[in-house]
């Protein structure tokens, strides 16, 4: 039980960050946010639904992002728009950091030569 | 504006997926599938739009709020499938809370609300007591004993003298009719002792002694007879054609007994308190210094009296010293303060009695509905949830019971307030106290809280699938639990036994001493109170002329009447008594053997029907040129001639030695009416009585009385009238049937005994709630081993039988416990009873019985379903 937990904790993490970089091109809505990370990462990644609407209902709860219903400019009809705000853009840039200690640091490990 | 907002947020989260499922399926769309292939797709890749609402609702987060929501929503659901429980718990609660918050009340009121004074603790007031005699109530003293002790005592900061002893007659005129009033004679060290400023004008000063009649106004006089003008202090009003000028007006809340109180004056130099002090007695009331004890204070006055040149009549007292509002309550109601606490206890017993009905009530439904935390558990419900659960239900029944308990408490002391059914001493008013309202709520929150968790505590944590699999036979509580139950019930029937008891010797007393034989008529028999103004009556010969006058004018051939200076069943005490060939009384014993005289026409022992035994009574013999004469009554016989025919003999009222007094010749013995002491409200007194006729010792104050047989305003009016034509300036006050006056001295032995019987009710209402729910749920517990013995063949009249039997163990062994608790704490009782012993036999016999009868009352629906057990169903039954 305690293990799973784990596990999925990182994967949020990691899809928190995901969606932060996203928006801070500029605010997009749930779709628009897992189609560019889709299309982004060539189909690697797919976001499934299931996590991302909580992720960022999750996201807007801490005040990273904010929401607001609004006209899309190319549809004659409203989408919910996440908006990055400036703690989100601190949190981002938390986030990358530690994102590229640990992959720096996996690195050494997996690819010792290339290091020096 | 939570519900809204959360309600809001799902309609947004509804909206949000909608529309990424609209794109999605668009989006299927442009890659050349079929809208309705499209649609598939998009709901495939959106996944369960259920579980990602509730995941996004986790991220949320539920507030305490949302829980609780769902703990009360859940919790009444509970309720409404066991509305019978649910109501008497309910009931239970509030009943419990409503009738001790009511009680308490009134007890903190009496006897523990301090006086509203900035010193009450430390207000004292100063009685005398006989050496010889320390059990009879306290009396005033000499003013010239407070002369003593106020010039030699060190323990007070103020010492002060006042009296309601004035003497009879304070005669009001000139604000509205002719009328008695109470001007209390007080010291004038009486309002800064008190510590209260006047509202209006100012106090008395030492320098008002050498004036004219001064009085200070009490709030109510004021704004009744000068309509609240401030202009008021300056002016005079006439009390006893004595011109009083008034200077300061008390604010609205001081008060002092009695409550009759209409203005003080001050006592000086020239009253008769001063000049004659061992006839005009006074109370001396102090503010003790802090930190001295009331010990002290009765040592060193006790020293000082011993001491004194001149202590009071010359016979041994010992000075009392009471704190202020312990003696406002006892001149009050001597019993008001015992009898408080005798309700004060009952009430504590009723709501412990609820509170174990309570307790059994939760412990047995939590038997029952072991199963279903057991199948919760199963479904995932943490054990704190369940417990919370409980816990949920535990505080709603305790706030919709303490709710109405409140409900009823306010009313509770708004009749007491209002109606008034008893006179409440002076001081606060009666008002729900709101620690005594927490406490009891608390209590019965803590009542259902222990006894519904402690039980589900246990349940949670039984092994699931034995809970499961088994029935509901076996999902009982364990022995000790059971024995718990039977133990609380055997302590309900008990102390509802106790209670019982003591309102059926209470409900006798008050009906023995309503009908115990008076020696006089109480029905169809009026007074009507006469006042002679003292500055136009002053001599004898004027009054007794008044009264000839009146014995001619008043009644007609159908009404007929007589005076008396004092109505039955009133007054006891009085003066010594010398009978004339032999010796003296000791000064002692003179004071301590009280005649009671009265002067009365010769027509008194016809209207009230006194029958004389005889000699002869009062007629237009006796003048007061005639020779002295007097009529006794057979208790006076009994005392002074006893086995002596005391025809003939002579006797002198007054103390040895007190000259002046006439010999009076006995004509006429007559028979004993019963009177009252004050002080010892439960009981009837035969004073000793000397009868004087009115003539011959004219009253300044006296009643007429008159018999009617109907239309009492028309003949009152009549009265009236004539009593006007013989002098109008003759104060006439009140109009009272004597069952009226009879049934005012016996109101609070009434309202106390209605009051316990009310109590003891509820408590027996409350054993037997708990005995049926007890055996109830045992039967429900038993259902199938009851299905397995009538399979077996055991016949219906067994298994009513078995309940039968449970329920009466139940009920004897509670009578033996509660025969026990009542003849063990009987004897404290012994003030309030009349007529029978405190361990009556006849009472605790017709308790028991009465216990029995509702016992089985009780026991009847569940034997009854016990007798309707079918073995088919019984043995299905899980």
């Amino acid at each position: 039980m305690r293990k799973l937990v784990q596990r999925i904790e990182l994967l949020q993490g990691t899809l928190d960050m995901l969606i932060l970089k996203t928006l801070l091109f500029g605010p997009s809505h749930g779709h628009q946010i897992a189609k560019h990370i889709q299309r982004t990462t060539e189909d690697i990644l797919q976001v499934q639904h299931g996590s991302l609407y909580p992720a960022l209902h999750r996201l807007e709860q801490k005040g990273w992002v904010v929401s607001k219903w609004e006209m899309a400019p190319d549809r004659n009809r409203e989408f919910k728009y996440y908006r990055l705000t400036a703690a989100g853009k601190k949190r981002l840039l938390q986030e990358e950091s530690k994102w590229k200690k640990m992959a720096r640091a996996v690195a050494q490990i997996m690819w010792p030569a290339e290091e020096s | 504006m939570k519900w809204r907002r959360r309600k809001q947020q799902e309609e947004d989260l509804d909206r949000e997926l909608r529309s990424d499922l609209e794109l999605e399926a668009a989006e299927q769309e442009e890659r050349g599938l079929s809208p309705e292939e499209a649609q598939y797709a998009a709901k495939r890749a959106l996944g369960n739009a259920g579980s990602i609402k509730e995941e996004v609702r986790d991220a949320w987060g539920w507030s305490s709020l949302d829980r609780l929501r769902q703990d009360v929503v859940y919790a009444l659901r509970t309720f409404g499938r066991a509305p019978g429980f649910t109501a008497v718990v309910i009931l239970t609660l509030a009943l419990g809370i409503g009738a001790t918050t009511t009680v308490f009340s009134i007890v903190h009121t009496v006897l523990l609300n301090p006086l509203p004074f900035p010193n009450p603790d430390r207000l004292v007031a100063i009685f005398g007591k006989f050496v010889s005699r320390p059990n009879d109530p306290p009396f005033f003293i000499s003013y010239h004993d407070f002369q003593n002790w106020k010039s030699g005592s060190h323990s007070f900061e103020r010492l002060t003298v006042a009296t309601w002893n004035t003497g009879g007659g304070q005669i009001l005129t000139g604000a509205g009719p002719t009328r008695d009033t109470l001007a209390m004679p007080v010291g004038v060290d009486f309002f800064p002792m008190l510590g209260i400023a006047p509202e209006v004008g100012r106090v008395f000063e030492p320098d008002d002694v050498n004036t004219g009649c001064r009085v200070v106004l009490k709030h109510a006089f004021w704004t009744e007879t000068f309509r609240g003008e401030r202009t008021a202090v300056g002016r005079h009003i006439q009390i006893n054609n004595d011109a009083c000028t008034v200077i300061g007006v008390m604010p609205p809340e001081f008060t002092f007994y009695p409550d009759a109180i209409e203005m003080w004056m001050l006592i000086t130099p020239n009253s008769p308190f001063v000049r004659n002090p061992n006839l005009a007695v006074v109370g001396v009331f102090g503010l003790v210094k802090p930190g001295v004890s009331i010990a002290h204070v009765e040592e060193e006055l006790a020293t000082l009296y011993k001491n004194s040149p001149n202590p009071t009549m010359g016979i041994p007292i010992t000075p009392a010293v009471y704190p202020l509002a312990e003696q406002f309550a006892r001149l009050t109601g001597p019993a008001l303060r015992f009898s408080i606490v005798v309700l004060f206890g009952a009430v504590n017993l009723v709501l412990f009695i609820g509170c174990l009905n309570i307790a059994n009530l939760l412990l047995g439904r939590s038997v029952a509905r072991q199963k279903e935390f057991a199948v919760r558990a199963a479904l995932g419900s943490s054990r704190a949830r369940i417990i919370r659960q409980l816990l949920t239900e535990a505080l709603l029944l305790s706030v919709i019971g303490g709710g109405l308990g409140i409900l009823l408490a306010i009313t509770g002391v708004h009749y007491f307030r209002v109606l008034n059914p008893i006179a409440m001493p002076p001081g606060n008013p009666a008002t729900i106290n709101l620690s005594v309202l927490v406490f009891t709520v608390s209590l019965a929150f803590v009542t259902a809280v222990l006894f519904g968790l402690i039980p589900a505590m246990k349940a949670s944590r039984v092994n699931l699938m034995d809970a499961l699999r088994a029935s509901a036979q076996a999902a009982s509580l364990g022995r000790a639990a059971r024995m718990l139950r039977r133990a609380l019930v055997i302590a309900e029937v008990a102390l509802s036994l106790a209670l019982l008891v003591g309102a059926g010797l209470l409900i006798q007393s008050v009906h023995r001493l309503a009908s115990v034989p008076l020696g006089f008529r109480t029905d169809h028999v009026s007074t009507m109170q006469l006042i002679l103004p003292r500055w136009i009556y002053s001599t004898p010969e004027q009054r007794a002329t008044f009264f000839r006058a009146l014995a001619r004018t008043a009644g007609s051939d159908v009404v007929s009447t007589g005076v008396t200076s004092l109505v039955p069943p009133d007054g006891t005490g009085g003066d010594a008594v010398a009978v004339e060939g032999k010796p003296e009384p000791s000064p002692e014993a003179a004071i301590l053997d009280n005649v009671l005289p009265i002067s009365v026409t010769g027509d008194y022992f016809k209207v009230m029907a006194v029958p004389l035994e005889i000699g002869r009574v009062f007629d237009d013999r006796d003048s007061e040129k005639s020779a002295p004469v007097t009529v006794v009554n057979q208790s006076f016989a009994r005392k002074y001639f006893p086995g002596e025919n005391p025809i003939g003999a002579s006797i002198q009222m007054g103390r040895p030695g007190a000259n002046g007094r006439p010999w009076l010749t006995i004509v006429g013995v007559v028979g004993d009416e019963k009177h009252q002491n004050f002080f010892r409200p439960m009981s009837w007194e035969e004073p000793a009585i000397i009868y004087r006729p009115v003539s011959q010792e004219p009253p300044a104050r006296a009643y007429l009385l008159f018999r009617t047989m109907s239309d009492r305003a028309a003949i009152v009016a009549m009265l009236r009238k004539q009593i006007e034509a013989v002098d109008k300036n003759v104060a006439i006050g009140n109009t009272e049937p004597i069952d009226e006056r009879l049934s005012r001295t016996l109101s609070y032995p009434k309202v106390r005994a209605i009051v316990l019987a009310a109590f003891a009710a509820l408590a027996v209402l409350l054993a037997a709630i708990g005995l049926f729910a007890v055996l109830s749920q045992a039967i429900a517990q038993r259902t199938q081993e009851f299905g397995v013995r009538m399979a077996l063949g055991a016949q219906k009249p067994d298994l009513v039988k078995l309940v039968l039997w449970e329920g009466i163990t139940l009920t004897l062994a509670g009578l033996a416990a509660g025969l026990v608790i009542s003849v063990s704490v009987a004897g404290l009782f012994r003030s309030l009873v009349y007529g029978l012993t405190t361990t009556d036999p006849w009472t605790l016999a017709v308790g028991s019985l009465l216990l029995v009868f509702v016992a089985l009352s009780a026991m009847c629906i569940p034997a009854m379903r016990a007798a309707r057990v079918d073995p088919k169903i019984a043995l299905r039954y899980e």
